[in-house]
């Protein structure tokens, strides 16, 4: 099973792709669609399983989320590559301009570089590149114990000193 | 000058331990060299022809006479004895290992320094003018706003993988000796009718393959929303810059394709829907921030004027390597990287310890880097001058160059450089030995030349009086030439003459050149003025309409 990595720490991740969905036996209650196939029928894949999230792509805008965030458990980013940088500030949009309080992973090209960026930046799950560690990756949350910016979505978990204005 | 707290002290210590541990990765083969190479350009590491190059920041070009001398020790016990000042204010060391690149940043970290953010697609260095503070037309002192943009831009979590790098400069007077117009972002500390400090904010200028000058976002942004209104201009260009072409990824070429209304509409947008009170600076914190930059301890001393029957050698240094101060009793002092022989901006650990201690004796303990790769001693006592010049002369500090001819911007180029197409180096001694009579260049007065061995414009070529570029036309070295180039408060870009030189004519080109402006200019008219009068054309004429010799070797 994936291992998963949190603020809280490295789990086997409880939620299912719906491209994983081939082959696997019994009962999904926690499903990952894409967000257009969500958006065509939402009804429907509420009865597939109890607990619905939804993947987008990092460049997805604000936009074509922001109308179904009240609707959402859990929003997976897709980082294609190392360099991506827009999921960043598509986590901080969701966080604050959409006001979203779900869960928010961000998957993909994922290595213990990234891991506190993203957090700051309000994702609170990672699933990381096949080619990093879990444990390595969940350690490098706490790589930083200060930080300049004053940011909302700052992890309280993560008890960095910062900069106050 | 801005001392470390202990968050700073704690976040560079903090960022020496994450490097070391990317580097043993890398080098264990954990990390790929595509997956290292992010890692290591937020640190300043590249991977150039020879060696790896080291970057380090000196932000907003402000050192200490121990900081200079840390990278003096560095210069001598990781490289070859020598480092390169840079048109970022920064200093570039060309020959260090890479595994010893860690034990370099923390020794950095214990004078204040850091690697942080001199290269990669992030925020960039700041930079400003090296006269803040002491400059009789400046409005406020730009320092404690570029601290504090400084400290918001490093290790920003959200704009750490920009479409491109990011480049902010700030002034606070009239006149622009930051280049401000061809940065990212250029951020000009204003004063409205009310008496209000605030920021005319400029975006989308920038060098490079696609020279544009940048245009006024917001003519005055009050001082409180600095970081917000940053946080809104990046996060619009973050989520919608170009990453699918390296060339068209800078937010100027954003802001060109939306137009500067529609960006501004973008840009307000984003800021008024974002969380703006988390970014708002309050007096308090800017007063904070004024406590580092208070003026020094001047003396009440009577003003000395320009100096009589002294030394000829001495009245010309006075004359073109020293400024007026805004305290009287005192004077600012250039010192020239730009001796004879010397590649433009490089100075040796004799020299940099030579200088901490001339910045210890004569000026607070403090030095500035230009842009334009001189050092500055801005405190000096008027009396104290003549000493210092010989100081200065004993060390070959003194050459009396500043603003003429030979104070030429010049990248590493081809010699050191893996990007360059040529040289640049050896065209800067070509010129220089071509021009070697001071008394030449005294007469042809104020010239700025900037070279850049590529289309990346390190030497701003683009904003450059007179700018070269070096091309590569099938395996050799060519240069074109542009002319009517400033970075000045009337920024403007340069015109191509026509083809490209080869690399032995540069000199003679440049000859021709100010030929035809000595025989046109008025009385008193800089080279630059009659350039902007005349158009390109005359100097054109003379330049191509040229002897069968020359026109061979142009074919």
């Amino acid at each position: 099973m994936r291992q998963l990595v949190s603020i809280a720490g490295v789990a086997p991740d409880r939620w299912t792709y719906l491209g994983e969905l081939a082959g696997s036996t019994g009962s999904i209650t926690h499903l990952i669609v894409p967000l257009a196939q969500w958006k065509n029928d939402a009804g429907e894949w509420r009865g597939r399983a109890p607990h619905i999230g939804v993947s987008v792509t990092a460049d997805t805008p604000l936009s074509s989320l922001q109308p179904h965030l009240e609707r959402l458990e859990l929003i997976v980013v897709a980082f294609p590559g190392v360099s991506e940088g827009r999921g960043y500030s598509l986590a901080r949009q969701l966080r604050e301009r959409g006001r979203y309080r779900g869960a928010m992973r961000a998957a993909g090209e994922i290595f213990r570089d990234h891991m506190l960026f993203l957090a700051r930046c309000g994702f609170d799950s990672f699933e990381v590149s096949p080619r990093e560690s879990p444990d390595g990756a969940y350690a490098a949350l706490r790589s930083f114990t200060v930080a300049y910016q004053p940011l909302r979505t700052d992890p309280p978990s993560i008890a960095l000193k910062r900069r106050q204005l | 000058m801005y001392r470390y707290d202990v968050i700073d002290q704690t976040l560079v210590r903090e960022r020496v331990a994450q490097f070391r541990g990317q580097t043993e990765r890398f080098l264990a083969g954990a990390l790929t060299d595509d997956e290292f190479k992010p890692l290591r350009l937020r640190n300043g590491l590249y991977i150039q022809r020879h060696a790896p190059m080291l970057r380090i920041a000196i932000p907003y070009g402000l050192l200490s006479s121990l900081q200079l001398r840390t990278l003096a020790r560095i210069a001598r016990r990781y490289d070859r004895g020598f480092g390169h000042f840079t048109t970022r204010q920064n200093l570039q060391f060309n020959w260090p290992k890479l595994v010893d690149v860690p034990d370099i940043l923390a020794e950095l970290a214990e004078v204040e320094m850091h690697a942080m953010q001199t290269s990669g697609n992030c925020i960039r260095n700041v930079t400003s003018d090296h006269l803040a503070g002491v400059a009789p037309d400046e409005i406020v002192d730009p320092r404690p706003y570029c601290e504090i943009i400084r400290q918001w831009s490093t290790l920003h979590p959200e704009f750490s993988y920009l479409p491109r790098k990011f480049k902010i400069a700030v002034t606070a007077a009239p006149q622009d000796r930051a280049a401000s117009q061809v940065h990212d972002v250029g951020v000009h500390v204003v004063r409205n009718v009310a008496g209000q400090i605030g920021y005319e904010v400029l975006v989308g200028g920038g060098l490079g393959r696609t020279p544009i000058i940048g245009q006024v976002i917001r003519p005055f942004l009050p001082e409180e929303d600095l970081l917000s209104y940053l946080e809104a201009i990046l996060r619009v260009y973050n989520l919608l810059g170009r990453r699918d072409n390296i060339h068209k990824a800078r937010i100027k070429i954003l802001v060109k394709a939306e137009g500067i209304e529609r960006f501004r509409a973008l840009v307000e947008e984003e800021w008024l829907a974002m969380d703006r009170a988390a970014l708002r600076l309050t007096p308090d914190h800017i007063r904070y921030m004024q406590s580092f930059f208070e003026p020094p301890a001047y003396e009440q001393l009577p003003a000395r004027g320009a100096p009589e029957g002294a030394d000829a050698a001495y009245r010309a240094w006075h004359r073109y390597n020293t400024r007026a101060h805004k305290v009287a009793g005192y004077r600012v002092v250039f010192i020239s990287l730009k001796a004879q022989g010397v590649a433009p901006g490089d100075a040796t650990a004799e020299q940099m310890e030579h200088v901490a201690d001339l910045a210890d004796r004569y000026s607070f303990g403090q030095l500035r880097v230009t842009h334009t790769q001189n050092l500055v001693l801005a405190d000096v006592r008027e009396c104290d001058l003549p000493e210092l010049w010989q100081w200065l002369q004993a060390a070959h500090l003194a050459t009396p160059n500043i603003g003429t001819l030979s104070d030429m911007i010049c990248c590493p180029g081809l010699d050191f450089c893996s990007l360059a197409n040529a040289s640049s180096i050896p065209v800067a001694h070509q010129i220089w030995d071509r021009f070697a009579d001071l008394d030449y260049q005294y007469d042809l007065g104020e010239i700025e030349i900037k070279m850049s061995g590529c289309m990346n414009a390190c030497g701003h070529h683009h904003v450059g009086h007179i700018g070269i570029l070096g091309v590569d036309k099938s395996g050799e070295e060519w240069y074109q030439i542009t002319l009517g180039g400033s970075a000045s408060a009337r920024a403007t870009l340069g015109d191509v003459i026509g083809p490209s030189v080869p690399k032995a004519a540069v000199a003679d080109t440049i000859a021709r050149i100010l030929d035809v402006y000595v025989e046109l200019r008025a009385e008193e008219e800089r080279f630059i003025d009659t350039v902007w009068r005349v158009g390109i054309e005359p100097f054109k004429e003379r330049v191509y309409a040229t002897t069968g010799e020359h026109r061979r070797r142009r074919a």
